[in-house]
């Protein structure tokens, strides 16, 4: 229990919630991930300085807490904590404290949305590549530092693209800043010298934000980040090549990517789409996944301020003859879909509710990184184990995102399921833990561990585990910020 | 001194040849390039290390590192030994020489990774990976540098991060025989995956290894990397004339250009960087000083020295930016042509003729150019300039020798950086803060002024006092520019003006917020910078402590002097 003292004393210049209804709003609605503890309340800190204060207090009131900037419904689990503790809801935080053209970065507060951002900054003509039509609520700052891939690999040179520099607390309650933010000088001075806060590596030798990014609330408390944005194109022609062979499209897809040719791409099958096409308008779902074939992948072409028009012609001919020597075609209808419509479908926000939950009210993902030619094998592995759970082939989602300039990919299976139905819910949790196990030994990577894979994934490369513990104890000494979180 | 039996312990490790305690070969390993900028007496030997050693595989450096961890002695690896932080920092210090570590592990030419062993230079890894259509990003210290230094160990500037980005963030995973002795791999490798990510599972615990700068051997030793990988779609291979020093391409490559742009302002060429950038144009480039041009134009030191008298250079040519145009096909190297020519009329640049111009035009053009104080302002103005000026020509060699010039230093890279201060003896490099390309402008005239009294004495060379030398990154998401200067390596006098001159330039970046230098690193440095940059250097102190708490390893490049080191080891320094 949090004392009443401490309460008091945070509600004087904070927001303290503590009816169980808002606090029931901070549980995981999952019921295939293991439900931690209901938060003893909610905390919105008016201010750093305040955010700091919480800090020390609950090392004062040895509780723990959970920092989180989207809005509900939370799914995933990475806001799960099985200790006492309390929320730090920063959601309320969203502003854009800063945007400068010529450099390409903007700042945002943890509670900035896609949708809100991206407004603001087409009026600057920039833009920040989005993940797959992110949820109306999510937030920028909690999708960029959990590695969340988007949708435009071409502008991902690394893993912590587009996150430039950042703000955070340490569990001690210390404020620091990374990357070219950290200093010196204050970011006005660094400004007046011609800095933008874009370098996102150091102050020095240590990477301090690669250690926060991926560590889901364990390792700091971000305040604000700086992001590297692009521009936005200023013509578009998007386009999309289609079939039943994966292997086609991913030989294409290679061929694009390697010279930086094209704009937004990812793969999806037909499940997928069609969810993702029919999230506000479920009634089409089955007349769109019927129309279309195995795999759709997204073309985006485009121009930019310079030459535009002819920079797509060109690049419009070579991705033509680069699908036609894959045996594809670059078109822009495939069955009920049109590709400008799933462009801007998989760039606007999704709505109150997550793409993947809205055929059968929830869903199961699984995502790990690999390399794009090993789809099919993991696609196979899904399968396989589906079988063995009655799950049948044309029930599994699949989503297939390069990364990085194409050096990696994100792979997804999505099984929609109804969180109603105990056996299919008991079911799915089973599959999960199998799939997840197989996928494991046919070495996918799980480089952002959730549910099942957060249990199994740290003992793959125990000195890597010891590791994450030693930085705990340099970062949180105290054990305060989601605490249990990867059984630290 | 390392007892006989100390001395039978370790070749027990490696094998006895590979053992070196003996005297000439410890004083060959205790002078560097600069090295007497790593002391208060300006001596130009380092410690001489306890013995040098040249281990073969990680297994036995995890045995080397327990000795260390029981023994009163450090370790120091370096991978070419090239740069002066490989330098041991304690006469404790047992030098690790990886070049018996000289493997091109992989090259997955689908996904464009390599995997390689610290001894596979720059040159050798690009040489086998043209053959493949790919490339890899090279520091600008030159094609003799290590790959894997460089993607886990230190810095990462160089002219392909244009395209290719700072070396840091292309690692795609690590080996490391960490200070304890045990052999942890990093990322995806680390969980029996392929080589594509050094991040996670969860956090990022590749931020305590790899920085901005790197850990410079004071934390363990790298053993493989995995390295991201870019396109290459010109030719395979490219034949030359000519001789030592100069050879010359015989003829041009496909889908790829060399441009010299020329501007009369540091408006003009910033805002021609930014914009060359967003259109992708750059796969290369590089912020050429005036007197490193003049370098180029000449082949030998006479020559620079009449060319650089004439006076035309320093206002011809104050903002140049070199850039190579690379094509996947020809029509995309058309439109990226299209796209230069119309950003640098824009900005108001000139292309200069790929012309290897006879040095005599210059003494024709002199008195011109002393009548004004910026006569590219004026020639930009004429009309129809560009065009005239591409009528130039001369003939086919003198073009490919200008060509050639420019292609071995902004793609192929031939030559190393010694070829840059020809001029002089030494070199020395100052500020050099990463962020924006303009803010690189900033830092290269707040070290000119500086330089400038040093110069006007004669202490060191009248370079005109911007060498300030960098590019752009991620297609001008990024950009630095460093403070460059030459010095006598002989001469004491010039030797002391250099040291004043870098350490007035570090409490210079610190007053006027101009980020944190290349020289930020290692104890002394990092105690000036850290309280300035919320202590950062406070977490460096921890990291040592807790994953090095016996001293296996030479850490005055990275935390400071060890705890082993001798009292009169552990005195400050001024790292140029
Ligand atoms: C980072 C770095 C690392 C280095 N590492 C090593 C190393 O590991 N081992 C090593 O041995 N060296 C090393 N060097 C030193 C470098 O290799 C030497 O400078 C080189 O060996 C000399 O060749 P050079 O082409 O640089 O000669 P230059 O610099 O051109 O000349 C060297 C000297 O010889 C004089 N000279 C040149 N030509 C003539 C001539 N025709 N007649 C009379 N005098 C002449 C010059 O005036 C000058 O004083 C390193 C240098 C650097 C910058
Ligand atoms: C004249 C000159 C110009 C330079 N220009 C640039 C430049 O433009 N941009 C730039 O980024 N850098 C530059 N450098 C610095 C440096 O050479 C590079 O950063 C290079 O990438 C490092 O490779 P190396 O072969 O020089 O490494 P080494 O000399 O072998 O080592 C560099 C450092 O890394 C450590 N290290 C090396 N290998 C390992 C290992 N296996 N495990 C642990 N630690 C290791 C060493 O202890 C040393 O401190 C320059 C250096 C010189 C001398």
């Amino acid at each position: 229990m949090i004392s009443t003292n401490i309460l008091n004393d945070l509600g004087q210049n904070n927001t303290v919630e503590t009816s169980l209804d808002k606090l029931k709003t901070y549980e995981v609605s999952n019921p295939l991930v293991r439900s931690g503890r209901t938060p003893q309340c909610v905390i919105k800190p008016k201010d750093v300085p305040e955010l700091q204060k919480v800090i020390r207090k609950a090392k004062e009131g040895k509780f723990g807490l959970v920092p989180v900037s989207s809005g509900g419904p939370h799914t995933k689990g990475g806001i799960s904590c099985s200790a006492n503790h309390a929320v730090v809801d920063l959601a309320d935080w969203n502003k854009i404290p800063w945007v400068n053209r010529r450099n390409r970065v903007c700042f945002v507060e943890p509670g900035v949305t896609y949708g809100q951002l991206n407004n603001f900054l087409q009026g600057y003509g920039m833009t920040l590549p989005t993940p797959l039509a992110p949820r109306d609520t999510k937030s920028v700052l909690a999708s960029t530092i959990d590695r969340e891939p988007h949708i435009w690999p071409r502008m991902q040179w690394d893993f912590q693209d587009p996150v430039a520099c950042t703000e955070f607390i340490y569990g001690t309650g210390e404020l620091f800043r990374s990357g070219a933010a950290g200093g010196p000088g204050t970011l006005e001075e660094q400004r007046k010298s011609k800095g933008a806060q874009k370098m996102p590596m150091g102050p020095g030798q240590t990477d301090f934000q690669r250690i926060l990014i991926g560590a889901q609330g364990s390792m700091g408390i971000m305040t604000w980040i700086s992001l590297r944005t692009e521009l936005l194109p200023s013509i578009e022609r998007p386009m999309l090549v289609a079939g039943d062979r994966l292997s086609k499209i991913i030989e294409y897809v290679y061929e694009v990517q390697r010279p930086w040719l094209g704009e937004h791409t990812f793969i999806l099958n037909r499940l997928a789409a069609a969810m993702l096409m029919t999230c506000g308008n479920p009634g089409s779902f089955d007349r769109i996944r019927n129309s279309l074939p195995e795999y759709i992948c997204m073309q985006n072409i485009a121009g930019f301020e310079r030459l535009p028009t002819e920079r797509l012609e060109y690049q419009y001919e070579e991705l033509k003859n680069m699908a036609g020597g894959n045996g594809l075609k670059l078109v822009d209808k495939v069955g009920e879909i049109e590709a400008p419509a799933l462009l801007k479908a998989a760039q606007s926000p999704c709505g109150p509710r997550d793409w993947r939950h809205v055929v059968k009210g929830h869903c199961l993902s699984i995502f790990f990184l690999s390399l794009l030619n090993n789809s099919e094998k993991y696609i196979a592995v899904a399968r396989e184990s589906a079988r063995a759970f009655n799950i049948p082939d044309e029930q599994i989602g699949i989503y297939i995102q390069p990364v990085i300039q194409n050096h990696a990919c994100h792979i997804e299976f999505m099984v929609p399921f109804n969180p109603d139905d105990n056996h299919e819910v008991e079911n799915l949790k089973n599959y999960e833990a199998d799939v997840t196990e197989r996928l494991i030994k046919a070495r996918a990577f799980f480089s952002r561990p959730y549910g099942k894979a957060a249990e199994m994934v740290f003992k793959n490369n125990p000195g890597n585990t010891e590791l994450i513990r030693v930085i705990k104890g340099l970062f949180d000494p105290e054990n305060i910020l989601s605490p249990g979180k990867f059984n630290l | 001194m390392l007892t006989v039996d100390e001395l039978k312990e370790l070749k027990d490790i490696v094998g006895q040849e590979w053992v070196k305690d003996d005297l000439p070969t410890r004083d060959a390993y205790s002078i560097y390039y600069n090295s007497s900028s790593l002391n208060k007496e300006d001596k130009l030997w380092t410690a001489r290390p306890a013995a040098v050693i040249m281990p073969k595989t990680p297994k036995e450096i995890s045995e080397l590192t327990k000795f260390c961890n029981r023994k009163d002695f450090m370790l120091k690896p370096f991978s070419t030994g090239w740069i002066t932080s490989s330098a041991p920092g304690s006469r404790k210090t047992i030098l690790l020489d990886l070049k018996r570590m000289d493997k091109i592990i992989d090259i997955d030419i689908k996904n464009q990774i390599a995997v390689v062993e610290p001894y596979v230079r720059a040159i050798d890894l690009q040489s086998e990976l043209w053959k493949h259509g790919l490339n890899v990003h090279a520091v600008s210290c030159g094609g003799n540098h290590s790959i894997l230094a460089s993607t886990a160990a230190a810095w990462g500037y160089g002219i392909t991060g244009a395209s290719m980005g700072y070396q840091a963030r292309n690692m795609l995973g690590v080996e490391w025989v960490m200070p304890s002795g045990e052999i942890l791999t990093l990322g995806s490798p680390g969980d029996g995956a392929e080589w594509f990510s050094t991040d996670g599972p969860g956090p990022g615990v590749r931020g305590l290894i790899r920085g901005f700068q790197g850990t410079f051997g004071g934390l363990g030793t790298f053993t493989k990397v995995g390295v991201k990988l870019y396109r290459w779609d010109s030719d395979p291979e490219y034949e030359v004339h000519g001789g030592s020093p100069k050879y010359v391409l015989n003829r041009e490559l496909p889908n790829l250009g060399v441009f010299i742009l020329m501007f009369p302002s540091k408006k003009q060429i910033t805002d021609a960087g930014y914009k060359l950038g967003e259109a992708e144009c750059n796969y290369s480039d590089f912020r050429m000083p005036a007197f490193f041009i003049a370098l180029g134009f000449t082949d030998n030191n006479l020559e620079l020295k009449q060319l650089w008298s004439t006076g035309v250079f320093p206002k011809l040519a104050r903002y140049v930016l070199t850039v190579c145009v690379h094509g996947h096909s020809k029509k995309e190297y058309q439109w990226k042509v299209k796209a230069l020519k119309q950003i640098v009329k824009e900005s108001g640049g000139l292309i200069l003729p790929m012309q290897q111009i006879p040095l005599a035009a210059f003494d024709i053009v002199k008195p011109f150019f002393k009548m004004f104080k910026n006569p590219l302002k004026l020639i930009t103005r004429i009309p129809f300039i560009q065009e005239i000026t591409d009528m130039m020509k001369t003939s086919e060699e003198m073009r490919l020798k200008l060509l050639t010039t420019a292609f071995f230093i902004l793609v192929r890279h031939a030559n190393n950086s010694q070829g840059g201060f020809r001029a002089s003896s030494g070199m020395f490099t100052s500020v050099g803060a990463f962020d924006t390309w303009d803010m690189g402008f900033e830092q290269a005239d707040y070290i000119a002024g500086v330089k400038r009294p040093a110069i006007e004495k004669g202490l060191i060379l009248d370079d005109g006092g911007d060498l300030g030398s960098g590019g752009t990154f991620d297609f001008g998401h990024l950009g630095y520019i460093e403070g460059i200067g030459e010095y006598s390596t002989n001469d004491p006098e010039s030797r002391k003006a250099t040291k004043a001159i870098v350490e007035e330039s570090l409490h210079g970046t610190i007053e006027r917020s101009l980020g944190l230098p290349i020289a930020a690193f290692g104890g002394p440095m990092n105690q000036l910078f850290g309280p300035h940059c919320y202590n950062y250097h406070e977490m460096i102190m921890k990291i040592k402590a807790k994953l090095d708490p016996n001293s296996s390893y030479d850490s005055w490049t990275y935390s400071g002097a060890s705890e082993k080191a001798f009292p009169d080891e552990k005195e400050g320094y001024t790292f140029f």
